[in-house]
């Protein structure tokens, strides 16, 4: 009898990990059909919109428990394109991203709650080498199936402020210190 | 747009902050003996006080932690290059240097303090590219060779650079090395301005000013003259945070910034026509000739470094601060 329920057991614990593996799905950022871009005021009267041309990013959705999602993006700070190379250039300069000193624009999720309509995720949001909690509503998360390749798409938005994140308060007037990051993100199952 | 007034007047405060406390410290009553190690003391913490007076007035918090280039020039290399003068002054290295006299007397490696002069300038530029894209494997197709080289070339210009301005300061009419460093580090930070790094152009106006406040220390004391070993000590001090401040200032505008390399040399190097009166070929008949032709051919390069900033400015950043644009880009249609 020992050795049968020995079996039984392992074969219970095998089929459980596969279980487990099967339902934490992991996605990749696809940067052909995702954005992360960003709005800031301009002498307070109107909008300045930018977008980052490189960005990365990783993400698992694990259906089976919805809090153990992950969520990562790293955005390469250099990859500023506002519509205007001299704006680009002074954008990664120390007075703004300091993009030789911080190359990168970072996320990481640290727990993720199921809300209506999407997930709720806090995370640390690492930029201009100051990293804060942030909270990310992401709204979407329906699955499809294209090409054989199983894709899903979150969107989001945030406000955060530039002076929390260590940028020069002198240069805080002319482009305003509040800025929104909308992120759209299509994530490929690898 | 930044008010060019407020780099004037963190220029005035530090030169006034760092002129007052130079005198006062160095003018107690002690004893002859003390006086030309007093002097250093007194350069150091004036001109240090001078900085912070001047980095305050721009309106800037300290720094910390020194995150950027420019945060670890002002709290970590400055304030380091203090302590080893002062450690130097204190003869706590004399031991050291003993041990290597006796070496070179036996005729062997020659070349030691050079490769420590070397080494020694390297620490510099590594500490203020430390944690940036340039010191990161990987990144910007940066390997361990380009980065030795970069560190190299880098740290060499600032200890040839720097010895080479000492012994021109030891030289007739001296006090042009201060004055021709001061003048450097204004044209410096006018460049990076003008290349659109606020912060990093502004910190020159206060050190430049603490030069200044420094030189002026030397003269002040019309009542009680300055004896020459004491002004020597303080031109030396000046020559020594003078060369690292405009190196650093010139790095980290280099680096972070978008001053272009070739400007950044012909400012940096700009001081060095000051020996252009001791070629003997060269050399100017009357005396009172030797500073004002030192000063000329030092100021034409920095002159020029500014029309071609302030030219790159009016072309690129101009127009995004409302200024209309008179300098076709490249491509444009004629």
């Amino acid at each position: 009898m020992r050795p049968f329920a020995f079996a039984l057991c392992s074969a219970l614990l095998v089929c459980c990990g596969l279980a487990t593996a099967q339902a934490a799905d992991e996605y990749a950022y696809d940067g052909v059909h995702s954005s992360v871009s960003f709005k800031a005021r301009h002498l307070d009267i109107s909008w300045i919109h930018g977008r980052f041309n490189q960005v990365e990013g990783k993400f698992t959705i694990d259906k089976a428990d919805p809090t153990k999602s992950t969520f990562e993006l790293k955005v390469h700070a250099d990859s500023v394109d506002t519509g205007n190379k001299a704006r680009d250039e002074h954008l990664r300069q120390p007075d703004y991203f300091d993009t030789k000193q911080f190359p990168f624009i970072e996320f990481k999720s640290t727990s993720t709650k199921v809300v209506k309509d999407g997930y709720e995720v806090m995370g640390d949001f690492t930029m201009h080498g100051v990293t804060k909690k942030v909270t990310l509503l992401l709204q979407g998360g329906k699955e499809i199936e294209f090409n054989k390749k199983k894709i899903v798409a979150f969107a989001t938005e945030v406000k955060l402020k530039r002076s929390d994140f260590n940028f020069d308060k002198s240069q805080i007037g002319l482009i305003g210190d509040e800025a929104i990051i909308l992120i759209d993100c299509e994530g490929v199952r690898n | 747009m930044p008010d060019p007034r407020l780099f004037v007047l963190a220029l005035v405060v530090a030169a006034v902050v760092s002129l007052l406390i130079v005198r006062a410290a160095a003018g107690l009553p002690r004893d002859a003996a003390a006086r030309v190690g007093r002097w250093r003391w007194a350069a150091w913490l004036g001109l240090l006080a001078g900085v912070a007076a001047g980095w305050d007035r721009l309106g800037y918090a300290v720094p910390w932690p020194p995150a950027t280039g420019l945060d670890r020039l002002l709290l970590v290399v400055l304030p380091a290059v203090l302590l080893l003068d002062l450690l130097v002054g204190a003869g706590v290295f004399d031991g050291l240097a003993g041990g290597v006299t006796k070496v070179l007397r036996r005729g062997a490696m020659g070349w030691l303090p050079a490769v420590m002069l070397g080494l020694v300038s390297m620490v510099v530029p590594l500490v203020l590219l430390w944690g940036s894209v340039y010191l990161a494997r990987g990144m910007d197709d940066q390997t361990l060779s380009g980065q030795g080289a970069l560190l190299l070339a880098s740290g060499s210009l600032l200890g040839l650079g720097g010895v080479s301005l000492q012994r021109l300061s030891r030289q007739p009419a001296g006090y042009t090395v201060p004055i021709s460093l001061m003048l450097a580090l204004l044209s410096a930070g006018g460049c990076i301005l003008l290349g659109g790094y606020i912060k990093g152009g502004a910190f020159a106006f206060p050190l430049a000013g603490v030069l200044l406040g420094g030189l002026l220390a030397t003269i002040a004391r019309l009542s009680k003259p300055v004896c020459p070993q004491e002004r020597t000590e303080v031109y030396r001090v000046l020559v020594t945070l003078g060369s690292v401040s405009l190196y650093g200032v010139l790095l980290v505008g280099c680096a972070f910034g978008r001053l272009p390399g070739g400007r950044a040399l012909l400012v940096g190097l700009a001081p060095l026509l000051g020996w252009i009166t001791e070629w003997p070929r060269l050399r100017f008949g009357a005396a009172r000739w030797i500073p004002w032709v030192k000063m000329t051919v030092i100021v034409v390069p920095l002159g020029l470094a500014l029309v071609a900033a302030k030219r790159d400015f009016e072309r690129t950043l101009g127009p995004l601060v409302g200024l209309q644009s008179n300098v076709p880009l490249p491509g444009d249609a004629p």
